[in-house]
């Protein structure tokens, strides 16, 4: 994916939707999104991923959160307070009706405009579908 | 005698067919509407549930955390979860 | 006439299932049972969007890549179809045996599954519902059903079908009830 975004930056737009499928991903969820408070989203993203086997089977998940978003630099009690509010709740929330709206079941699923792509699949795929779509944008007459 | 009761025997097969001519076309006339039912109920959950997922689509990008160029042609939302 | 007619114990004196009409009842209910399960199945997986049904098809490696987007397009179809014919009792004996004939691809799938380890959360059986089973749960639930599926393949009825209807009572042999009705099939 990172790839196809690199060759692709200047007609892609990657928008990113959480969409936390058990409890334990809700708290990531909401890690990630105070981590933004503190302008370190995007770290903390590909820290859930990178770490994933060891903080998804931790007892503490919220504790394990924390301590790797420490080693990134990040204010921990101010991650843990805003984790504690519950101030992210709403937006997670959100995201999950809006999956839900789409008949999104599994993860990952890609939009690429209109077109679904479910499930883990080659960077060939995904380029493939991008370079199609934007076939059909520049073929079709833009309003204005 | 034989060839007596050959002709009872294929009067009774003709007595069977005719009774069961007209109940023939209705049982293919009923069975053929049930199907139909059906396949209109399974084309309509098919394309009714999905048609709006399109409209939905759009939009819906606020207070999300993106990378890549804004106003791009094209626009991947990506649903992933992190367990 | 010898070998026409068979179970004819007393009523009253007979077991349940030996009584006149027993099978037939039996035979309803399998047909509205394992009909109404396909349907549903069938109808919960046409609701799903087809990526959705390919990727839950996917899971189960041991079928061929290229193979998913064909079965993701025709399986939930032949399902409702198949139900629905059992279901309402129409072309019962050609519905019964396709609906067989899934019900042991299910099961020798799921058996595949279970040998080889291969990690299934949720079946896919019933798309849109999300009903989550394991590959044991439908095997078994399969196996039920398979079962309920040898009186209606092999003693046809059309109590309460389609296929019965339109039939007088002079076309149908003395003691239809519990013989093979196969030859009143058109």
């Amino acid at each position: 994916m990172e790839r196809a975004l690199k060759r692709y930056e200047k007609d892609v737009q990657l928008v990113l939707y959480p969409f936390a499928l058990n409890h334990r991903s809700e708290i990531a969820v909401q890690v990630a999104l105070c981590a933004g408070e503190q302008g370190k989203f995007w770290d903390v993203h590909q820290m859930l991923y990178k770490q994933q086997a060891r903080w998804s089977k931790a007892s503490k998940t919220l504790d394990s959160l924390l301590q790797y978003s420490g080693e990134l630099g990040l204010d921990r009690e101010a991650l843990a307070a805003c984790v504690d509010s519950g101030k992210m709740k709403p937006l997670v929330k959100a995201d999950q009706d809006y999956a839900r709206s789409l008949q999104v079941r599994s993860t990952p699923t890609l939009f690429v405009n209109n077109q679904r792509i479910v499930g883990a699949q080659p960077e060939a795929e995904i380029v493939r579908t991008i370079r199609q779509e934007l076939a059909r944008v520049r073929r079709t007459p833009q309003p204005g | 005698m034989a060839k007596k009761s050959k002709r009872q025997g294929n009067t009774g097969k003709r007595r069977k067919q005719t009774s069961r001519g007209g109940g023939l076309s209705q049982r293919w006339l009923w069975g053929g509407l049930g199907l139909l039912l059906v396949i209109g109920v399974a084309v309509g959950l098919r394309f009714g549930l999905q048609r709006d997922i399109p409209l939905r689509l759009q939009g819906a990008i606020d207070q999300h955390y993106t990378r890549g160029a804004d106003r791009a042609a094209v626009v991947i939302k990506e649903f992933s979860d992190y367990t | 006439m010898c070998g026409a007619h068979h179970n004819r114990a007393e009523p009253g004196r007979s077991p349940w299932w030996q009584r006149p009409g027993a099978m037939s009842w039996l035979v309803v209910v399998a047909r509205l049972l394992v009909g109404g399960v396909f349907v549903f199945a069938g109808m919960s997986k046409l609701a799903l969007p087809h990526a959705e049904v390919v990727a839950q098809i996917e899971q189960y490696t041991v079928i061929p890549r290229l193979l998913t987007p064909l079965l993701a397009t025709v399986l939930p179809w032949v399902e409702v179809l198949s139900g629905a014919a059992l279901l309402i009792g129409f072309l019962t004996t050609p519905a019964a045996w396709l609906v067989a004939a899934q019900l042991a691809s299910f099961c020798l799938l799921m058996l595949v599954v279970l040998v080889s380890g291969i990690e299934i959360d949720d079946c896919g059986c019933f798309g849109e519902l999300g009903w989550k089973e394991t590959p044991l749960q439908v095997l078994l639930r399969d196996l039920v059903m398979l079962g309920l599926m040898w009186p209606v393949v092999t003693r046809h009825r059309e109590m309460w079908a389609v296929d019965g209807w339109g039939q007088s009572p002079e076309a149908l042999p003395k003691g239809h009830e519990d013989t093979d009705v196969e030859d009143l099939d058109a």
